[in-house]
Protein backbone atom coordinates (compact mmCIF):
# COMPACT_ATOMS: atom_id res chain seq x y z
CA UNK A 1 0.00 0.00 0.00
CA UNK A 2 1.36 3.43 -1.02
CA UNK A 3 2.11 5.67 1.46
CA UNK A 4 2.03 9.71 0.65
CA UNK A 5 3.65 12.05 3.29
CA UNK A 6 0.36 14.11 3.10
CA UNK A 7 -1.84 11.70 3.36
CA UNK A 8 -2.85 12.11 7.14
CA UNK A 9 -3.58 15.83 6.39
CA UNK A 10 -5.47 15.11 3.12
CA UNK A 11 -7.40 12.49 5.14
CA UNK A 12 -8.18 15.61 7.76
CA UNK A 13 -9.71 17.84 4.97
CA UNK A 14 -11.53 15.40 3.19
CA UNK A 15 -13.58 14.34 6.98
CA UNK A 16 -13.85 17.89 7.79
CA UNK A 17 -14.98 18.93 4.36
CA UNK A 18 -17.55 16.10 4.55
CA UNK A 19 -18.42 17.24 7.90
CA UNK A 20 -19.08 20.72 7.44
CA UNK A 21 -20.81 19.94 4.40
CA UNK A 22 -23.31 17.58 6.08
CA UNK A 23 -23.99 20.41 8.57
CA UNK A 24 -24.20 23.31 6.15
CA UNK A 25 -26.90 20.91 4.09
CA UNK A 26 -29.05 19.57 6.86
CA UNK A 27 -28.95 23.79 8.23
CA UNK A 28 -30.16 25.01 4.84
CA UNK A 29 -31.36 22.70 2.18
CA UNK A 30 -34.67 21.27 3.46
CA UNK A 31 -35.15 18.84 1.07
CA UNK A 32 -31.68 17.12 1.90
CA UNK A 33 -33.19 17.23 5.62
CA UNK A 34 -36.26 15.94 5.10
CA UNK A 35 -34.52 12.80 3.26
CA UNK A 36 -32.34 11.81 5.86
CA UNK A 37 -35.38 11.85 7.94
CA UNK A 38 -37.26 9.32 6.03
CA UNK A 39 -33.64 7.44 5.76
CA UNK A 40 -32.81 7.27 9.68
CA UNK A 41 -36.32 7.20 10.28
CA UNK A 42 -36.89 3.66 8.21
CA UNK A 43 -33.39 2.48 9.43
CA UNK A 44 -33.80 2.62 12.75
CA UNK A 45 -37.66 1.72 12.64
CA UNK A 46 -36.82 -2.26 13.61
CA UNK A 47 -34.35 -1.21 16.54
CA UNK A 48 -37.07 1.15 17.87
CA UNK A 49 -39.69 -1.18 17.67
CA UNK A 50 -37.66 -3.57 19.73
CA UNK A 51 -38.52 -1.91 22.73
CA UNK A 52 -42.24 -2.26 21.69
CA UNK A 53 -42.01 -5.77 20.86
CA UNK A 54 -40.39 -6.51 24.67
CA UNK A 55 -43.27 -4.76 26.18
CA UNK A 56 -45.76 -6.36 24.35
CA UNK A 57 -44.01 -9.74 25.02
CA UNK A 58 -44.30 -8.92 29.02
CA UNK A 59 -47.31 -7.73 29.38
CA UNK A 60 -48.78 -11.18 27.25
CA UNK A 61 -46.69 -13.00 30.06
CA UNK A 62 -48.02 -10.94 32.86
CA UNK A 63 -51.81 -11.98 31.70
CA UNK A 64 -50.77 -15.39 32.59
CA UNK A 65 -50.36 -14.45 36.25
CA UNK A 66 -53.48 -13.20 36.71
CA UNK A 67 -56.10 -15.29 38.23
CA UNK A 68 -58.84 -17.12 36.08
CA UNK A 69 -62.39 -14.87 37.46
CA UNK A 70 -60.67 -11.49 36.68
CA UNK A 71 -59.74 -12.96 33.19
CA UNK A 72 -63.50 -13.87 33.30
CA UNK A 73 -64.58 -10.45 34.61
CA UNK A 74 -62.46 -8.44 32.01
CA UNK A 75 -63.84 -10.83 28.69
CA UNK A 76 -67.49 -10.13 30.09
CA UNK A 77 -66.78 -6.42 30.80
CA UNK A 78 -65.54 -6.02 26.85
CA UNK A 79 -68.26 -8.39 25.51
CA UNK A 80 -70.46 -5.84 26.86
CA UNK A 81 -69.11 -2.94 25.66
CA UNK A 82 -68.11 -4.33 22.23
CA UNK A 83 -72.29 -5.14 21.78
CA UNK A 84 -73.16 -1.64 23.30
CA UNK A 85 -70.67 -0.26 20.39
CA UNK A 86 -72.50 -2.33 17.92
CA UNK A 87 -75.81 -1.59 18.86
CA UNK A 88 -74.54 2.06 18.40
CA UNK A 89 -72.97 1.69 15.01
CA UNK A 90 -76.23 -0.02 13.75
CA UNK A 91 -78.17 3.29 14.79
CA UNK A 92 -75.54 5.60 13.47
CA UNK A 93 -75.42 3.72 9.97
CA UNK A 94 -80.04 4.03 10.26
CA UNK A 95 -79.04 7.91 10.36
CA UNK A 96 -76.14 7.70 7.67
CA UNK A 97 -79.58 6.14 5.45
CA UNK A 98 -81.43 8.55 6.47
CA UNK A 99 -79.36 11.43 6.08
CA UNK A 100 -78.38 10.21 2.43
CA UNK A 101 -81.84 10.05 1.37
CA UNK A 102 -82.87 13.50 2.56
CA UNK A 103 -79.60 14.97 1.05
CA UNK A 104 -80.98 13.33 -2.40
CA UNK A 105 -84.42 14.48 -1.70
CA UNK A 106 -83.24 18.15 -1.16
CA UNK A 107 -80.58 17.86 -3.91
CA UNK A 108 -78.04 18.19 -1.50
CA UNK A 109 -74.46 17.11 -2.53
CA UNK A 110 -73.21 14.22 -0.73
CA UNK A 111 -70.36 14.97 1.28
CA UNK A 112 -67.07 14.29 -0.81
CA UNK A 113 -65.12 12.66 2.11
CA UNK A 114 -65.25 9.27 3.49
CA UNK A 115 -62.65 8.48 6.57
CA UNK A 116 -60.29 5.38 7.08
CA UNK A 117 -59.20 4.80 10.48
CA UNK A 118 -55.71 3.59 11.44
CA UNK A 119 -54.48 2.65 14.91
CA UNK A 120 -51.09 2.97 15.13
CA UNK A 121 -48.77 2.89 18.52
CA UNK A 122 -46.46 5.90 20.43
CA UNK A 123 -43.21 4.61 19.11
CA UNK A 124 -40.57 7.09 20.12
CA UNK A 125 -41.30 10.74 22.18
CA UNK A 126 -38.89 13.06 21.89
CA UNK A 127 -37.79 14.16 25.75
CA UNK A 128 -36.78 17.63 25.26
CA UNK A 129 -40.20 18.18 23.15
CA UNK A 130 -42.70 15.91 25.10
CA UNK A 131 -45.28 17.63 24.28
CA UNK A 132 -44.65 19.06 20.60
CA UNK A 133 -44.35 15.95 18.79
CA UNK A 134 -44.34 11.96 18.66
CA UNK A 135 -43.37 9.14 16.43
CA UNK A 136 -45.79 6.44 15.87
CA UNK A 137 -45.08 2.89 14.19
CA UNK A 138 -47.22 3.46 11.20
CA UNK A 139 -46.23 5.25 7.97
CA UNK A 140 -46.63 5.62 4.23
CA UNK A 141 -47.08 1.79 3.86
CA UNK A 142 -50.12 1.60 5.96
CA UNK A 143 -51.58 4.59 3.53
CA UNK A 144 -50.54 7.13 5.74
CA UNK A 145 -50.05 10.88 4.47
CA UNK A 146 -48.91 14.34 5.76
CA UNK A 147 -51.36 16.71 7.09
CA UNK A 148 -53.76 13.52 8.49
CA UNK A 149 -56.04 14.25 11.61
CA UNK A 150 -54.41 12.34 14.93
CA UNK A 151 -57.18 11.19 17.47
CA UNK A 152 -56.63 9.72 20.80
CA UNK A 153 -59.26 8.68 23.30
CA UNK A 154 -59.60 10.28 26.85
CA UNK A 155 -62.08 9.40 29.12
CA UNK A 156 -65.48 11.94 28.67
CA UNK A 157 -66.36 14.18 31.78
CA UNK A 158 -69.68 14.04 31.20
CA UNK A 159 -70.49 10.64 30.79
CA UNK A 160 -67.01 8.89 31.98
CA UNK A 161 -67.36 7.38 28.09
CA UNK A 162 -64.24 7.38 25.89
CA UNK A 163 -64.66 9.80 23.79
CA UNK A 164 -61.66 10.35 20.43
CA UNK A 165 -60.55 13.79 20.45
CA UNK A 166 -57.82 15.97 18.18
CA UNK A 167 -54.65 14.97 19.40
CA UNK A 168 -52.72 17.11 16.26
CA UNK A 169 -51.52 16.25 12.77
CA UNK A 170 -49.15 13.96 10.49
CA UNK A 171 -46.19 16.64 10.10
CA UNK A 172 -44.05 14.18 7.89
CA UNK A 173 -44.50 10.50 7.38
CA UNK A 174 -41.96 7.44 6.03
CA UNK A 175 -42.65 4.23 5.38
CA UNK A 176 -43.10 2.75 8.57
CA UNK A 177 -43.16 5.45 10.66
CA UNK A 178 -44.84 8.85 11.26
CA UNK A 179 -43.92 12.46 13.14
CA UNK A 180 -47.20 13.99 15.02
CA UNK A 181 -46.91 17.28 15.55
CA UNK A 182 -49.78 17.43 18.64
CA UNK A 183 -52.29 20.26 19.29
CA UNK A 184 -49.81 22.40 21.26
CA UNK A 185 -46.92 22.92 18.35
CA UNK A 186 -46.76 25.38 16.11
CA UNK A 187 -46.58 23.31 13.06
CA UNK A 188 -50.60 22.09 13.66
CA UNK A 189 -52.75 24.33 12.25
CA UNK A 190 -56.45 23.42 12.55
CA UNK A 191 -59.81 24.96 12.04
CA UNK A 192 -61.93 24.85 15.09
CA UNK A 193 -65.25 25.85 15.46
CA UNK A 194 -67.08 27.52 18.46
CA UNK A 195 -70.81 25.96 18.31
CA UNK A 196 -72.29 27.81 21.55
CA UNK A 197 -70.72 30.83 19.69
CA UNK A 198 -71.19 30.44 16.36
CA UNK A 199 -67.73 31.42 15.79
CA UNK A 200 -64.71 29.61 13.70
CA UNK A 201 -61.05 30.65 14.17
CA UNK A 202 -57.57 28.89 13.42
CA UNK A 203 -55.81 27.50 16.60
CA UNK A 204 -51.73 27.08 16.35
CA UNK A 205 -49.31 26.73 18.82
CA UNK A 206 -49.55 27.02 22.29
CA UNK A 207 -47.27 26.88 25.67
CA UNK A 208 -47.22 24.64 28.77
CA UNK A 209 -48.14 26.29 32.39
CA UNK A 210 -48.38 25.01 35.49
CA UNK A 211 -48.64 21.66 34.60
CA UNK A 212 -51.58 22.57 31.67
CA UNK A 213 -51.42 23.33 28.29
CA UNK A 214 -52.68 26.52 26.40
CA UNK A 215 -52.98 27.29 22.76
CA UNK A 216 -54.01 29.98 21.04
CA UNK A 217 -57.17 30.50 18.97
CA UNK A 218 -57.08 33.50 16.40
CA UNK A 219 -59.27 34.89 14.20
CA UNK A 220 -62.49 34.15 16.23
CA UNK A 221 -65.01 37.05 15.77
CA UNK A 222 -65.00 39.93 18.14
CA UNK A 223 -68.41 40.65 18.08
CA UNK A 224 -69.59 36.92 19.59
CA UNK A 225 -69.48 36.08 23.17
CA UNK A 226 -67.34 33.14 24.64
CA UNK A 227 -67.36 31.15 27.84
CA UNK A 228 -64.82 29.45 29.56
CA UNK A 229 -65.42 25.94 28.89
CA UNK A 230 -67.28 25.99 26.23
CA UNK A 231 -65.84 23.53 23.68
CA UNK A 232 -64.23 23.66 20.78
CA UNK A 233 -64.61 21.33 17.66
CA UNK A 234 -63.09 20.82 14.41
CA UNK A 235 -64.61 22.71 11.41
CA UNK A 236 -64.13 20.51 8.35
CA UNK A 237 -63.23 23.11 6.43
CA UNK A 238 -60.53 21.21 5.38
CA UNK A 239 -60.54 18.25 3.35
CA UNK A 240 -58.19 16.42 5.56
CA UNK A 241 -60.02 17.18 8.74
CA UNK A 242 -63.67 15.12 9.38
CA UNK A 243 -65.68 17.81 11.59
CA UNK A 244 -66.95 17.73 14.82
CA UNK A 245 -64.31 16.40 16.38
CA UNK A 246 -63.89 17.63 20.09
CA UNK A 247 -60.16 19.95 20.26
CA UNK A 248 -60.96 21.08 23.80
CA UNK A 249 -62.29 24.07 25.80
CA UNK A 250 -62.03 27.51 25.94
CA UNK A 251 -59.57 28.57 29.07
CA UNK A 252 -60.13 30.88 31.72
CA UNK A 253 -61.58 31.36 35.07
CA UNK A 254 -64.51 33.60 35.14
CA UNK A 255 -63.85 35.26 32.06
CA UNK A 256 -61.99 33.75 28.74
CA UNK A 257 -58.18 34.34 28.40
CA UNK A 258 -57.30 36.23 25.48
CA UNK A 259 -56.26 39.65 23.66
CA UNK A 260 -57.46 41.59 20.84
CA UNK A 261 -56.14 40.67 17.69
CA UNK A 262 -55.38 43.52 15.22
CA UNK A 263 -58.57 45.74 16.94
CA UNK A 264 -60.63 43.11 14.80
CA UNK A 265 -60.45 39.66 16.28
CA UNK A 266 -59.97 37.53 19.65
CA UNK A 267 -57.27 35.67 19.85
CA UNK A 268 -58.27 33.02 22.91
CA UNK A 269 -56.59 30.13 25.14
CA UNK A 270 -58.04 27.07 24.25
CA UNK A 271 -57.37 23.99 26.61
CA UNK A 272 -56.76 20.73 24.85
CA UNK A 273 -58.83 17.96 25.36
CA UNK A 274 -56.37 15.22 24.95
CA UNK A 275 -53.77 14.26 27.39
CA UNK A 276 -50.22 14.51 26.06
CA UNK A 277 -48.50 12.89 29.03
CA UNK A 278 -49.53 10.13 28.80
CA UNK A 279 -50.60 8.36 25.29
CA UNK A 280 -49.66 5.17 24.13
CA UNK A 281 -52.29 4.62 21.28
CA UNK A 282 -53.55 7.03 18.50
CA UNK A 283 -55.90 6.65 15.47
CA UNK A 284 -55.17 8.46 12.19
CA UNK A 285 -58.28 9.46 10.08
CA UNK A 286 -56.80 9.70 6.72
CA UNK A 287 -59.17 10.88 4.10
CA UNK A 288 -59.99 8.30 1.59
CA UNK B 1 -10.98 -0.93 8.70
CA UNK B 2 -12.06 -2.99 12.07
CA UNK B 3 -11.71 -0.27 13.73
CA UNK B 4 -14.21 2.05 11.89
CA UNK B 5 -16.47 -1.05 12.20
CA UNK B 6 -15.86 -0.88 15.87
CA UNK B 7 -16.89 3.00 15.66
CA UNK B 8 -19.96 2.29 13.72
CA UNK B 9 -21.46 -0.23 15.93
CA UNK B 10 -20.21 1.75 19.25
CA UNK B 11 -21.85 4.97 17.74
CA UNK B 12 -24.81 2.75 16.78
CA UNK B 13 -25.64 1.66 20.32
CA UNK B 14 -25.17 4.93 21.46
CA UNK B 15 -27.45 6.52 19.07
CA UNK B 16 -30.37 3.67 19.95
CA UNK B 17 -29.59 3.74 23.70
CA UNK B 18 -30.61 7.35 23.72
CA UNK B 19 -33.54 7.10 21.90
CA UNK B 20 -34.57 4.29 23.99
CA UNK B 21 -33.83 5.86 27.05
CA UNK B 22 -35.76 9.50 25.10
CA UNK B 23 -39.03 7.73 24.41
CA UNK B 24 -39.31 7.27 28.53
CA UNK B 25 -38.46 10.83 28.99
CA UNK B 26 -35.29 10.06 30.27
CA UNK B 27 -32.35 12.42 28.61
CA UNK B 28 -29.04 10.74 29.19
CA UNK B 29 -26.21 12.47 26.63
CA UNK B 30 -24.97 8.98 25.69
CA UNK B 31 -23.79 9.94 22.37
CA UNK B 32 -21.87 12.96 23.80
CA UNK B 33 -20.32 10.57 25.62
CA UNK B 34 -19.75 8.66 22.64
CA UNK B 35 -18.58 11.12 20.50
CA UNK B 36 -16.02 12.37 23.16
CA UNK B 37 -14.27 8.99 23.31
CA UNK B 38 -13.96 9.04 19.69
CA UNK B 39 -12.56 12.24 19.39
CA UNK B 40 -10.21 11.74 21.83
CA UNK B 41 -9.27 8.05 21.40
CA UNK B 42 -9.21 8.32 17.19
CA UNK B 43 -8.68 11.58 16.24
CA UNK B 44 -11.00 15.06 16.03
CA UNK B 45 -11.52 15.09 12.44
CA UNK B 46 -13.76 11.22 12.92
CA UNK B 47 -15.30 12.67 16.31
CA UNK B 48 -16.74 15.67 14.65
CA UNK B 49 -17.94 13.50 11.09
CA UNK B 50 -19.51 10.98 14.11
CA UNK B 51 -20.66 13.54 16.05
CA UNK B 52 -22.77 15.35 13.06
CA UNK B 53 -23.88 12.22 11.76
CA UNK B 54 -25.36 11.24 15.33
CA UNK B 55 -27.12 14.41 15.87
CA UNK B 56 -28.54 14.32 12.24
CA UNK B 57 -29.72 10.84 12.68
CA UNK B 58 -30.99 11.31 16.33
CA UNK B 59 -33.41 14.83 15.39
CA UNK B 60 -34.70 12.81 12.08
CA UNK B 61 -35.86 10.18 14.69
CA UNK B 62 -37.15 12.18 17.06
CA UNK B 63 -38.90 14.11 14.25
CA UNK B 64 -37.55 17.55 15.32
CA UNK B 65 -38.37 20.16 12.98
CA UNK B 66 -34.70 22.05 13.97
CA UNK B 67 -31.57 20.03 13.95
CA UNK B 68 -29.79 21.27 16.80
CA UNK B 69 -28.08 17.78 18.07
CA UNK B 70 -25.40 17.85 14.60
CA UNK B 71 -24.01 21.38 16.14
CA UNK B 72 -24.24 20.48 19.93
CA UNK B 73 -22.43 16.86 19.66
CA UNK B 74 -19.57 19.14 17.47
CA UNK B 75 -19.47 21.27 20.22
CA UNK B 76 -18.43 18.16 21.93
CA UNK B 77 -15.10 17.94 19.70
CA UNK B 78 -13.29 21.22 20.81
CA UNK B 79 -14.62 20.43 24.48
CA UNK B 80 -12.54 16.77 24.15
CA UNK B 81 -9.22 18.29 22.53
CA UNK B 82 -9.25 21.03 25.35
CA UNK B 83 -9.14 18.24 28.09
CA UNK B 84 -6.64 16.15 26.23
CA UNK B 85 -4.16 18.79 25.47
CA UNK B 86 -4.03 21.14 28.66
CA UNK B 87 -5.35 18.73 31.04
CA UNK B 88 -4.36 15.73 32.64
CA UNK B 89 -6.23 12.48 31.36
CA UNK B 90 -4.53 9.96 33.37
CA UNK B 91 -6.84 10.03 35.98
CA UNK B 92 -10.04 8.54 35.25
CA UNK B 93 -12.52 9.87 38.23
CA UNK B 94 -11.21 13.67 36.29
CA UNK B 95 -12.94 12.89 33.83
CA UNK B 96 -16.34 13.30 35.34
CA UNK B 97 -15.80 16.75 35.13
CA UNK B 98 -16.03 16.95 30.71
CA UNK B 99 -18.91 14.35 31.41
CA UNK B 100 -20.55 16.88 33.01
CA UNK B 101 -19.90 19.70 30.55
CA UNK B 102 -21.14 16.94 27.89
CA UNK B 103 -24.80 16.69 30.18
CA UNK B 104 -24.80 19.94 30.23
CA UNK B 105 -24.08 21.21 26.15
CA UNK B 106 -26.44 18.55 25.16
CA UNK B 107 -29.06 19.39 27.44
CA UNK B 108 -28.64 22.61 28.49
CA UNK B 109 -28.91 24.27 24.64
CA UNK B 110 -32.07 21.69 24.08
CA UNK B 111 -34.01 22.97 27.04
CA UNK B 112 -33.37 26.60 26.06
CA UNK B 113 -34.25 25.82 22.90
CA UNK B 114 -37.47 23.95 24.00
CA UNK B 115 -37.87 27.59 26.00
CA UNK B 116 -37.59 29.35 23.01
CA UNK B 117 -39.56 27.30 20.48
CA UNK B 118 -42.35 26.45 22.88
CA UNK B 119 -43.05 29.63 24.44
CA UNK B 120 -41.57 30.43 27.84
CA UNK B 121 -42.99 29.13 31.31
CA UNK B 122 -42.00 28.32 34.75
CA UNK B 123 -43.03 25.21 34.36
CA UNK B 124 -41.10 24.06 31.16
CA UNK B 125 -38.16 26.57 32.97
CA UNK B 126 -37.92 24.62 36.02
CA UNK B 127 -38.64 20.85 33.84
CA UNK B 128 -36.00 21.86 31.57
CA UNK B 129 -33.84 22.65 35.06
CA UNK B 130 -34.10 19.51 36.35
CA UNK B 131 -33.76 17.49 32.53
CA UNK B 132 -30.25 19.61 32.59
CA UNK B 133 -28.89 18.34 36.19
CA UNK B 134 -29.85 14.68 35.45
CA UNK B 135 -28.21 15.35 32.07
CA UNK B 136 -25.13 16.37 33.79
CA UNK B 137 -24.98 14.40 36.74
CA UNK B 138 -25.68 10.97 34.19
CA UNK B 139 -22.60 12.49 31.81
CA UNK B 140 -20.12 12.47 34.82
CA UNK B 141 -21.22 9.08 35.97
CA UNK B 142 -21.54 7.83 32.16
CA UNK B 143 -17.66 9.74 30.73
CA UNK B 144 -15.64 7.86 33.20
CA UNK B 145 -17.31 4.68 33.67
CA UNK B 146 -17.66 4.04 29.65
CA UNK B 147 -13.79 4.58 29.15
CA UNK B 148 -13.17 2.12 31.63
CA UNK B 149 -15.55 -0.08 29.45
CA UNK B 150 -14.57 0.54 26.41
CA UNK B 151 -10.69 0.84 26.73
CA UNK B 152 -11.19 -3.13 28.12
CA UNK B 153 -12.95 -3.80 25.30
CA UNK B 154 -10.61 -2.02 22.61
CA UNK B 155 -7.63 -3.84 24.50
CA UNK B 156 -8.90 -7.27 23.89
CA UNK B 157 -9.87 -6.65 20.53
CA UNK B 158 -6.87 -4.59 19.75
CA UNK B 159 -7.87 -1.19 18.81
CA UNK B 160 -6.30 2.35 20.08
CA UNK B 161 -6.99 2.95 23.64
CA UNK B 162 -8.16 6.52 25.41
CA UNK B 163 -5.61 5.64 27.73
CA UNK B 164 -2.67 5.76 25.46
CA UNK B 165 -4.10 9.17 23.26
CA UNK B 166 -2.16 11.54 24.74
CA UNK B 167 1.33 9.42 24.35
CA UNK B 168 -0.29 9.28 20.36
CA UNK B 169 -0.61 13.19 20.42
CA UNK B 170 2.68 14.15 18.47
CA UNK B 171 2.34 11.44 16.21
CA UNK B 172 -1.20 12.88 15.33
CA UNK B 173 0.30 16.61 14.35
Amino acid sequence: MLHYPDQKRNRKFFLVGVALMLLAALTVVQAFRRATSRIASDFFYPFVRVSGFAEDALSNKSLLLEKKLSLAAALEKLQKENSRLLAQTAALEILHKENSELRNLMKIAQPSAAWNCIFAEVLVRDPVFWEENFTINKGSESGLVPGALVLACVADADNATPLPVVAGRLSSVSKHSAVVSTVISKDCVLSVRVPASGASGIMQGGVRDGGRCKVSVRYLPRSLLYEPGQYLYTSGLSRWTPPGIRVGTLYGDKTVEGVFQDNLHWELKMEPAVKLDDLHFVMVMVAQ
Amino acid sequence: MTSHVYVFLLLFVSVWLEVFFGSYGILVPLVGVAVYYVSVTYDWDIGLLAGICCGAIIDSVYGRGVYFSSLLFAAVVPLAMFWLCFVETRSVAMLAIPGACIGGICSGVLAGASLLLCGFSWDVFFQSGAALLFAMGAGALLLPSSVLVLDALAEDLGFELFAKAKDKLPQRR
